[in-house]
């Protein structure tokens, strides 16, 4: 597990880049071999509203990599980026805004 | 369909909660139906209550003519409609084509990019729900070559 | 410069300055009265652009048979450069047996070759385009290559593509693009980069994001490119705009375990962000591409990308006399190839004023190895790269009997015997050879040397598999192959020729959609494939992963050595549907 986040503002966007380390294993139901675990939720939340908020399948690639961009953010402002698999795992970061 | 409703289906409240407080339980734990659909238009029945959709330039979808590589094909999603309220992709060729939602909040600007797979040559579908409930979808289609010999 | 009489000049010049399709050449321009005079064409405008492209490698003469089959269809039907053999000399208003015929066609190719000799060769083009630049003048003239310049030679290989830096360099190249080049490792390629004297670009190479965010170097942060996307050249008074465009589809056509971290692709729209960037913030006086697109895909994107005023473009080959003008939204972008393995360079002078193109001349030029002497300098240094080697790479291998080459859509005579021997070597019921489009060809009464080997095997991933394989999977592989060479869209060509068989022929309609091409799969015992079936597979060159045979040069060596003699080699060709009358293949050249 993993988050690895570029997250930098220019005048009022924050432009986020994020690395999850995942296996994204599509299992039988992808037509695959062993068991399904993917990540079937991510959000992120900037104070206490939700600025990204996705739900994907294991259709998206191993280690996903996501990136999105949002009005209203300052230097050095939080951001909070949450996942949670399909077997119940998750995981929380905060990520501090450059 | 309510925002935020179509991915519960069913689990309604469950999904509220469960988007209002980070790390709560996941609304996955019994699939949604849309995402164990297999077909794209059973997709797009199951998590939209309809296939009618608007064919315009609302919805843009960037994509590779060919995937360098069908593990991780790059992909942004955007839309110029303002209010729109989910973005669903929808791989044709795979299995279960319902790739990802995204639904969208105020101050998201509504271009996101990831990294999808695709196992064979086909389409890619991109439908945006705006603040009507009417679904405007863009199509590309993405080549997944068996080995080139180019040179 | 001598060997050329006066009257084969006259008569060359003659022949090509007739036919008005060569409205916008040099050539009508000639002085013919100066003996000293060959190749010395009347300047044009004020600013000069020497082109050169996929010269592979090739630092000696060469001989290069053009292709006697490049089909083209749809709106690419009878267009250059799918035009060919006689089919080509009509068109260009050409002889036969002129040298301008010899250079651009495969017609009556051996007697021509014997009359003409070799073509290329780095000392004699130093000779040549130093003459160009100087004649025009040094600060008005840029050398532009194109690309596939580290490849295709045994002595690339062995220095890793350095040989070819060093050659360019010495050459005078200004500005520079690749695909071949990103056959060598990262570290490799950025090496030999820093080597470069000139400006390497690329606007459609990205370091991934992914690789950004573990550490990877790009050359701008914001836009992600890996490489300068252009370079701004001051030539006389004017300021020009060199944008670099690299093999779109190196990661596809070509192994990306070397480059992990690179995406590569077309990249129309950031081609005319780009372009229109330059065009408000830098003020060019001309906006110039060096692409190696290949030539369909180069006049696609200039059809939809506006700004640019030239493509000089590479990869496919192409020996094109003219400069073709293809429409956009805002106005006409020309297009140009000029050709392979150093037989050609391209001269475009323009005339600019007032920040446009007013006119412009170009002229594809070939470059005879007899009439040029050699650069004392350049050919002291291929003395000197080749050395250490010289021993094993002039050792005859075999003698042929046969024409042996490898240009054109399908089988030709050089892939016939990889395709024999590693059939023969490896005990296959088939075998198959990338359709590549670089590899040089040998006379008949001529030794097949280690060289000449080398200039069709010479690459990174040379290792040889044999592998068990399902009939239906047979048919896929060519129905994508296929594909990659006929879609209708050229944005979806990749721009090599056919995968070649070896105890394998089918029946091919290029017209038809991928999945329907391709039918009537045969052995050579006339045996239909049957999908089901397993048959035992032979090739080389795997993209995806590394084989784990020996490189293709021993196995095609151990072959040449066990029958010393190449004749009455069978060349296996497709039987083609519907291309009775295309103007793309030389029917005269094919029995059956």
């Amino acid at each position: 597990m993993g988050i690895k986040a570029i997250a930098k503002v220019k005048h009022d966007i924050a432009t986020v880049k994020l690395l999850v380390k995942h296996p994204m294993a599509s299992g039988k139901i992808g037509g695959g071999k062993g068991e399904a675990k993917y990540i079937n939720h991510l959000t992120v939340k900037h104070g206490g509203r939700v600025v990204y908020d996705m739900y994907p399948t294991s259709a998206v690639s191993k280690n996903p990599y996501i990136k999105f961009a949002f009005k209203g953010a300052k230097k050095g402002d939080t951001i909070t980026v949450w996942w949670q698999d399909n077997t119940g795992k998750s995981e929380k970061k905060d990520i501090k805004l450059k | 369909m309510k925002r935020r409703n179509f991915l519960g289906l069913g689990f309604a409240t469950m999904a509220v909660t469960a988007l209002q407080t980070v790390g709560s339980a996941s609304i996955f734990s019994e699939h949604p139906k849309a995402f164990m659909a297999t077909s794209g238009d059973a997709a797009l029945k199951d998590a939209y209550g309809t296939t009618s959709v608007i064919k315009d330039d609302k919805a843009k979808l960037k994509l590779p003519d060919i995937a360098e590589n069908g593990g991780a094909v790059p992909v942004t999603v955007s839309t110029s409609l303002d209010n729109a309220k989910t973005m669903t992709l929808i791989i044709d060729g795979n299995p279960h084509p319902l790739a990802v939602t995204w639904e969208l909040s105020e101050g998201t600007i509504p271009k996101f990019s990831t990294r999808i797979k695709m196992r064979k040559t086909g389409n890619v579908r991109l439908v945006v729900e705006d603040a009507n409930g009417k679904l405007h979808v863009t199509t590309k289609q993405v080549k997944v070559t068996v080995g080139g010999c180019g040179g | 410069m001598s060997s050329l009489n006066r009257r084969e000049f006259l008569y060359m010049m003659s022949v090509l300055g007739a036919s008005s399709l060569f409205a916008k050449s040099h050539q009508k321009l000639f002085d013919v009265k100066n003996l000293n005079d060959y190749y010395k064409i009347q300047n044009f405008g004020n600013a000069r652009f020497l082109h050169m492209t996929d010269c592979h490698a090739q630092l000696l003469p060469i001989h290069f048979r053009e292709p006697s089959v490049n089909l083209g269809f749809d709106s690419n039907y009878g267009k250059p450069p799918h035009i060919v053999g006689s089919h080509f000399l009509k068109h260009y208003g050409i002889s036969e047996n002129s040298r301008a015929g010899f250079a651009m066609t495969c017609m009556n190719y051996v007697q021509n070759a014997h009359r003409f000799h070799r073509v290329g060769g780095f000392a004699h083009i130093k000779t040549l385009t130093d003459h160009l630049r100087g004649n025009f003048g040094k600060d008005k003239t840029l050398f532009l290559d194109g690309g596939d310049t580290w490849q295709g030679s045994a002595t690339s290989l062995y220095t890793r593509g350095k040989d070819m830096v060093e050659a360019i360099n010495l050459l005078g190249v200004d500005v520079c693009t690749g695909h071949w080049e990103f056959t060598y490792k990262e570290k490799e390629i950025l090496e030999n980069i820093k080597a470069l004297k000139s400006d390497f670009v690329a606007q459609n190479v990205f370091v991934k994001d992914e690789a950004l965010m573990n550490g990877a170097e790009a050359y701008d942060e914001d836009s992600g490119r890996a490489f300068k996307p252009y370079v701004m050249k001051k030539m006389g008074d004017h300021m020009v705009a060199v944008i670099g465009q690299a093999f779109p589809y190196t990661t596809i056509a070509n192994p990306q375990r070397f480059i992990p971290d690179w995406s590569f692709g077309i990249k129309p729209d950031e081609m005319q962000e780009l372009v229109d960037e330059i065009r408000t913030k830098e003020k060019p006086d001309a906006v110039m591409v060096i692409s190696h697109n290949g030539y369909d895909v180069d006049k696609k994107m200039a059809e939809v990308v506006s700004g640019i005023d030239f493509i000089l473009g590479g990869h496919t080959h192409d020996a094109v006399p003219e400069a073709v003008p293809v429409k956009n939204s805002k106005g006409v972008t020309h297009v140009i190839n000029s050709g392979s393995n150093g037989k050609f360079i391209g001269v475009l002078d323009l005339d600019i004023k007032d920040k446009k193109v007013r006119d412009f001349r170009f002229t594809l030029m070939p470059v005879f190895s007899d009439l040029l002497p050699e650069d004392p300098e350049m050919k002291k240094y291929i003395e000197k790269v080749r050395a250490p080697f010289i021993d094993k790479l002039t050792k005859p291998l075999a003698t042929t009997d046969n024409l042996l080459y490898r240009r054109g859509n399908f089988n030709g005579t050089f892939d016939q015997i990889i395709c024999d021997a590693l059939r023969e070597v490896k005990g296959a019921d088939i075998s198959m050879s990338p359709g590549f489009r670089w590899g040089t060809s040998v006379l008949p009464g001529e030794a097949i040397t280690f060289d000449d080997l080398m200039n069709h095997t010479s690459m990174t991933y040379p290792e040889t598999y044999t592998r068990d394989v399902k009939g239906a999977d047979l048919h896929t592989i060519l129905e994508d192959v296929a594909d990659n060479l006929f879609n209708k869209d050229p944005f979806l060509q990749q721009g090599g020729d056919m995968v070649r068989t070896g105890g394998l022929s089918y029946t091919i309609d290029p017209r038809k959609d991928i999945g329907k091409r391709i039918t009537n799969l045969q052995l050579s015992s006339g045996e239909k494939i049957d999908a089901n079936r397993i048959y035992k597979l032979a090739g080389w060159s795997t993209v995806g992963s590394a084989s784990k045979g020996e490189p293709v040069w021993e196995t095609v060596q151990k072959y040449l050595g066990d029958h010393k003699h190449i004749k009455n080699l069978k060349l296996e060709t497709p039987d083609i549907i519907g291309v009775k009358n295309n103007p793309g293949i030389e029917l005269s050249l094919y029995k059956n």
